[in-house]
Order: structure tokens, then sequence, then C-alpha cells
């Protein structure tokens, strides 16, 4: 048996402003410059940009008209992810519990003080080492739990180390706004804020069985949260809980035939996402705006998971059928995959494996030509019905939102 | 309409109809029995308009009528009664009051003109076959029918008559399982149909190991069972069966022998740390040796061994654990004999000795195991 830990620390780990960093760390000449990379919208926005009023998500006319110096980079996703991994091995050197996402990640560091030393510095090594290796600026922050740890990182932004010593959790974590609490959202912080609840500290006054009231079993998570408690694990999760594909069109759209285009190409990525992973996807969800305002989603599951596009495709297109039911133009259409699971024992068919085969076949075939050449080197099925309606370049089709370039 | 009946018997049709009734429907009416009460007997119907069940009742009738019950709220008052005489009876138009003993029930019907007509089957095709081998083979089959409503030409079991055998199909795509009988049948040339799973499970209930004959007829659109009384309609389905013959392997050359439970048993002991969702479990066919194994990275792993007979080229392949039991439960005998050909190529499972005037086999279709 192991001895017991007697305290637990969590690091969280930032990529500060990532895509416009990797892009400054390859061309010093643009280390003082304001830089954005984006197609369409800001996907990634450096400091000296940001001193200028610019931020995430933001359309490139208006970047251009507040910072005319700006330097625009379209990017290259491929880059991104090299860089990301190697950051992530560098984490896996200090502990084995590492958690990933696109530009962040929390390490378990608890029982790693007698190898390494303590935690900060463990942090400091970790920035300098990266900052070697990469050139990145890194936040780092640490603190007893993954919401304490992140916390500490946001106060430290950028290329800083925050760090909340034990004890301090309650105090620390009280001063930020109520939105930063992990698990308020939108709609949880417009409820918390009519109630006059604007920092993590005021949550505090209200009793459990309020917050049950409002929240369910949801209420007794944030009144724990709010004090500092936080009992979510490091998990090393390299399979995702879901792979979302969406878009806004440029002009709201009625037209059948733009918006199954849209569909197509958005499960098309998505599939083609599944597939770089290695994994498959049992359940679709499909999701509609409508240019007034209003949602529509719907989930519908597979018999068996696949990474192929046309059971998903097919799947996203029943549901569009039957959430689309108003005679009015969408603003957004979405595909979402859930029931994620590692692509392994695909299931064969005694009657349709020829033509899964087939399909087989044909989207490696078209994976191992994107590759080489771009993904607009080809343009398949119902996404032909986008061409001359969206701008291309080599990433694909040029959308509003800015996720997809991701 | 007024009737005397005992509960048991009572208690024992609706157990007989019920299956049949939908258990949710968009026509109220299908949620009732039809009650038709003439001078000399009581006739119980119910319907999901694919599968009809018409039963007698015996009992007393004081006076005729027509009257639907709500199906499940009768079965629900009859299962609580005691074992006493019930009567029903018609109070006004729509009102049915249930007397037994010192309980009384008045629950609301609807008028019989709602109720759809039982279909009106002029037979193509009349014969009659023993009950038994009839519930034989849809037992061997029925497991495999698929319940993907996508592919509708898999819902049902596909049922082939010639003069001298008679086969039964089913396949879910991933399995298949057939069932042939060999005999002396009285139908001139070759007959196929389409047959959902629920009227075949309702033919072996009501002739449950019998060995006496049920009568069947069939027309275009209806096949018909009746025995003893009881009578089951069943609507054919759409098809087209798919040419099945053509996915059997003719090649699968290595044949692998061994004891039925042995098997079954490792399977299942196996599959506990088998993934949820595809149930795999990779079966390593070694020389007169078979190796199962589970591995899930957030479960763990399990491995058994067993002894076989095999001696052809060793091969690692993936199966579906529940698909794999399945098949297992209903081959016959100790031993089973799989045929294989490659890991990503259908296995044919049979049993060892076949019981006379009979040909069973299945076919399982592996899992392709990750490189």
């Amino acid at each position: 048996m192991r001895e017991k830990p007697t305290r637990s620390w969590v690091m969280h780990v930032d990529f500060d402003s990532f895509f416009a960093s990797v892009e400054k760390a390859l061309n010093p000449k643009l280390m003082d410059r304001p830089v954005i990379v984006g197609a369409g919208v800001i996907a990634s926005c450096c400091y000296v940009a940001r001193a200028h009023g610019l931020h995430n998500g933001m359309p490139l006319s208006r970047a251009r008209r507040l910072c005319p110096d700006v330097v625009i980079l379209e990017g290259s996703q491929p880059t991104y992810r090299a860089v990301a991994l190697k950051i992530f091995d560098l984490l896996r050197e200090v502990s084995p519990n590492v958690e990933t996402f696109l530009d962040d990640a929390y390490v378990e560091l608890t029982g790693t003080e007698r190898l390494y030393g303590a935690p900060i510095q463990i942090g400091d090594w970790l920035r300098k080492r990266v900052r070697a290796e990469t050139g990145l600026p890194l936040t780092v922050g640490i603190g007893s739990s993954r919401m304490v740890a992140r916390l500490a990182g946001k106060g430290a932004k950028p290329d800083g180390l925050g760090y909340v010593p034990p004890g301090d959790e309650s105090d620390f974590v009280g001063r930020f706004p109520i939105r930063d609490l992990p698990g308020v959202g939108f709609r949880y912080g417009d409820i918390l804020e009519r109630l006059r609840i604007r920092t993590i500290a005021d949550l505090r006054n209200m009793p459990l069985e309020a917050l049950t009231d409002l929240f369910h079993s949801h209420g007794e998570i944030l009144y724990r949260r709010c004090r500092g408690e936080d009992t979510a694990v490091v998990e090393e999760r390299e399979v995702p809980k879901s792979i979302s594909r969406e878009s806004s069109f440029h002009v709201n759209t009625a037209d059948r035939k733009e918006i199954d285009g849209m569909l197509f190409y958005l499960s098309e990525r998505a599939a083609r996402t599944l597939r770089q992973l290695g994994l498959e996807a049992r359940t679709v969800r499909t999701r509609v705006r409508y240019g007034g305002g209003g949602s529509e989603a719907m989930a519908r599951s597979l018999t068996v998971p696949t990474d192929q596009h046309a059971p998903l495709f097919e799947k996203a297109l029943t549901i569009l059928d039957r959430i689309y039911g108003r005679r009015e133009a969408l603003h957004l259409v979405g595909v979402t995959l859930s029931g994620i699971r590692m692509a392994n024992g695909r299931q064969l068919d005694l009657l349709a494996q020829d033509e899964a085969d087939r399909e087989e076949h044909l989207n490696d075939a078209l994976d191992e030509v994107r590759d080489r050449f771009g993904y607009s080197a080809v343009v398949a099925g119902k996404s032909l019905d986008l061409l001359g309606k969206l701008e291309q370049n080599d990433y694909g089709f040029v959308l509003r939102t800015p996720s997809l370039t991701k | 309409m007024e009737f005397l009946t005992d509960k048991s018997d009572l208690s024992r049709t609706l157990d007989l109809v019920l299956n049949v009734v939908p258990p949710k429907t968009t026509l109220p009416v299908l949620s009732n029995l039809l009650l038709d009460v003439k001078s000399d007997s009581i006739t119980v119907i119910a319907t999901d308009l694919d599968t009809s069940i018409s039963t007698r009742l015996p009992g007393e009738v004081k006076s005729a009528g027509m009257i639907t019950v709500p199906a499940r709220r009768l079965g629900e008052i009859v299962r609580l009664l005691p074992d006493k005489p019930v009567r029903l009876k018609l109070e006004d138009e729509t009102r049915i009051q249930i007397t037994c003993g010192d309980t009384q029930y008045k629950i609301h019907g609807i008028v019989e003109e709602e109720f759809p007509k039982i279909p009106q089957v002029q037979a193509r095709e009349e014969l009659q076959l023993p009950a038994n081998i009839l519930q034989r083979m849809i037992q061997k089959t029925a497991f495999a029918v698929s319940k993907d409503e996508t592919r509708p030409a898999l819902n049902g079991i596909f049922w082939r008559m010639e003069p001298r055998k008679m086969e039964m199909v089913a396949t879910d795509g991933y399995r298949l399982a057939r069932m042939e009988q060999i005999g002396e049948f009285p139908i001139k040339g070759k007959k196929e149909f389409l047959v959902s799973p629920k009227a075949l499970a309702q033919m072996t209930q009501i002739a449950a190991d019998s060995d006496q004959p049920v009568d069947i007829k069939v027309d275009n659109n209806y096949l018909v069972f009746s025995f003893e009384g009881t009578v089951v309609y069943s609507r054919l389905l759409e098809g087209p069966f798919p040419r099945y013959e053509q996915v059997v392997p003719k090649d699968n050359k290595k044949d692998l022998i061994v004891d039925r439970t042995d098997l079954m048993q490792s399977c299942r002991r196996v599959a506990i740390l088998s993934d949820s969702l595809t149930h795999q479990v990779q079966v390593s066919v070694r020389k007169n040796a078979v190796i199962l194994k589970s591995n899930t990275p957030d479960l763990g792993e399990a491995t058994d061994h067993i002894d076989a007979n095999y001696s052809d080229e060793e091969m690692d392949i993936g199966y579906n654990a529940t698909y794999l039991s399945d098949i297992l439960k209903y081959i016959d005998g100790d031993k089973v004999k799989v045929k294989l050909d490659s890991p990503i190529k259908a296995g044919i499972l049979e049993p060892v000795e076949q019981e006379k005037d009979e040909h069973y086999f299945c076919l399982l279709m592996p899992l392709r195991l990750a490189e």
C-alpha cells in the first residue's frame, strides 16, 4: 500500500494566446507587433493586439479598423497541434497524470513533491523549460484543486505563475466574479446576477437549500465550490466527450440546399476529426438557430458507433428534417457527435460489408488527399452546394464561427 | 351482454392475448380487448393491426352482446381477484360491471364499432404442421431477428416451405440463424413469407410443447395459425428478405471443435470485462486450444483458456460476446463445430451432431480488431 499523501496539489497550465504565440515564436520579428490568427473572425489574439481592444471572435474587418497595423495570419493547425503535443510531453515528465485540452492542461502534482520539490519550483522549472524548448510563454496556476489552480492561473495571466497556499483557498476564490466559478455558465450566471450575487464570495451567503431549489443537484456542487472545495479529479482523458462543429451563415438562409450543404460539410469535418483521433461516435445531435431567435436541437443514436461520414450525416439530416419546423431563415446550423470511444472492434456486417468497405476506402482516400493538398482539394457531396456561396482556403470553407478553424 | 366465467380461465385467456396489445398507440381502441359474446360462445380479441389474436373463453352466457374493455386495466383487476366465479355485465352503452365475490368494479369501455375488423383470409395455401416442430424452428431462429427499424426487411423470420423441406432464417446483419427441417409437407411448389416474430412467439406460447397439429392458412397478405380454438392472424412483412444464401461462406475449411458449455462459460466469464457497447472478446484459436481475452481500459482485462480440437492456421478473431453466447445457447449437443476462414470473415457455428431430419447452423460476423 502506498502512503496516503497529506496534501493534494493540482497545476493548471495555460498556453497564453496560443496560436498567436506560436506564430511569434516561429517569426521573432513579430514579437512586439499585434498579431492575430483567424479566418473570418479572430481565433487567437496576442496581448499586444488585445491592448488595442481586439479579442477572440471579433470579425477581422473590425479588427483591421481598430488596429490598422495588425498582422493577420491564417494559421496552421498541424503546427499548433505539434507544439501542444510537445508541451504535453514536457508536462508528463513531472507527473504521469495529465489531462489535456486544446491549449491548456491539468497536471496532478499530488505526491510528486518528494521527487521534484515543492509545487512552485515545479511550476517555475516547467515555465523555463517550455520557454527554452518552444519559445512560448506559459501561465501556471497551482492550488489544492482543479478549480483553485485554474483561478490562480487566471490571476497571473499572461506569462505568470499564480499560487494559492493551502488554507487560503476560500479567501482567494471569493474575490473572483461569479461567472468565473466553474459550473456557472451563461444561464446560471444570469440567474445569480439577478439575485445580486456578483462575486464568488457573495454566493456563500446563499443557504444550501436555496441553491438546490434553484439548481437541483448542481446546487450542492456550487455550494461547495464557492467555498474553495472542489473534488473533481485530474483524469488523463484522451477521448473527448463530444466533437462539435457549428457555423452561422454569412447571411441567414432558408435555402435547403445551402443548409444541407453546410450540415454535410460540418459533419464531414467532425467525422474526419474522429478518424484523425482514432475514435468513433454513436450519437449525433443536430442544432439549428433561427434568424429571429430561438433554437431547436435533437439527438439520436446509431445502432453501432462509426467514424464514417455517411451514416453520421444521414442521421444528422434526418434530425434536421424533424427539428427545422418553422418557415424561417436559419442563422446557424451545427452538429455534435457524442458517445465517443476508441475505434476498436467495429462490428462487421454480413450483408452490407462490401458497401461499408467501399465507403471506408473512399474516406481513407479523401483523408490522404486532404492531408497532402489541403482540405479544399476535394469538395464532396452536398457541400458542392456551398461553392460560390463561401470562400475557400487550404483549410476548407471559410466559415463565420471561429471554432471551426480548430 | 352478460356472462359468467372462472377467474382462472379469464386470467389464462388474458395472459394469452395481452402480449398482442400494443404498449403505446395512437388509436386508443387498440389498448382495449374486444369481448364478442354470442349465445353459445365468448370470444376475446386483441390486435395491434399487424398481429391479431382471437381466443375462446369458457363460460356461461346470460345475454349476447359486444364491447371493448381496457386490456391492461382488466388484466390488473383480474390478477387480484379472489378465486371465484367472475360476472361481466354491460350496464349501459359502455360501462362494464365486474363482480367477483364481494368485489365490484365498474369500468368504461369503448363501443365495439371502433374496433378494427379481424382480417378475412381467403386461404391460398392450407396445411397442418406439428406444433412442436414449428415451435423448435421458431425458437432456434427468432433470437437473430433485427430490432433495427431502419432495416425492415430484417425485422421478420424468413420462412420457406417446400414439399420435402422447410426452413426458417433470421438475421440482424451481424449474425444469422438458419434451421432446416426435412419431411413431407403438403405444399405445392415453393412458398416464401416474411413473418413477424411477435406472431410466431404468440404461436409458440399457445401451442407450447404440444405435438398436436397447428392449422396454417396463408393468403397474399396474412398468415393465420389456428390451434385449439385460438387463432393468430399475422400480416406478412414486406421484405424482400436478402438473398442470404450468398453470404453463407463456402470456403470455411478450418474446423474448430470445442465443448459447447466450456466455450459458453468462458465467453461469459471474459465478457464481464468487455466493452459495454461492443462486448468485444478476442478469441485466439491455437493448436488444440482457444484463448479468450477481453481488455477494456477503464475496467481491466480477463483471460481464459479452454481445450479444443484444432490443427489449422492460428488466428485472433474479435467477436461480440453476447452474440457468441446467444448462439451457443441455441446449438444442441455437447460439442460445437466452428468453421473458420479468416478474422474478418463470418464463422459458421453448428452442432457436431445434427438432430435427425434437421440441419441447423448460425453465422457470426466478427468485430474488426484494431491493428
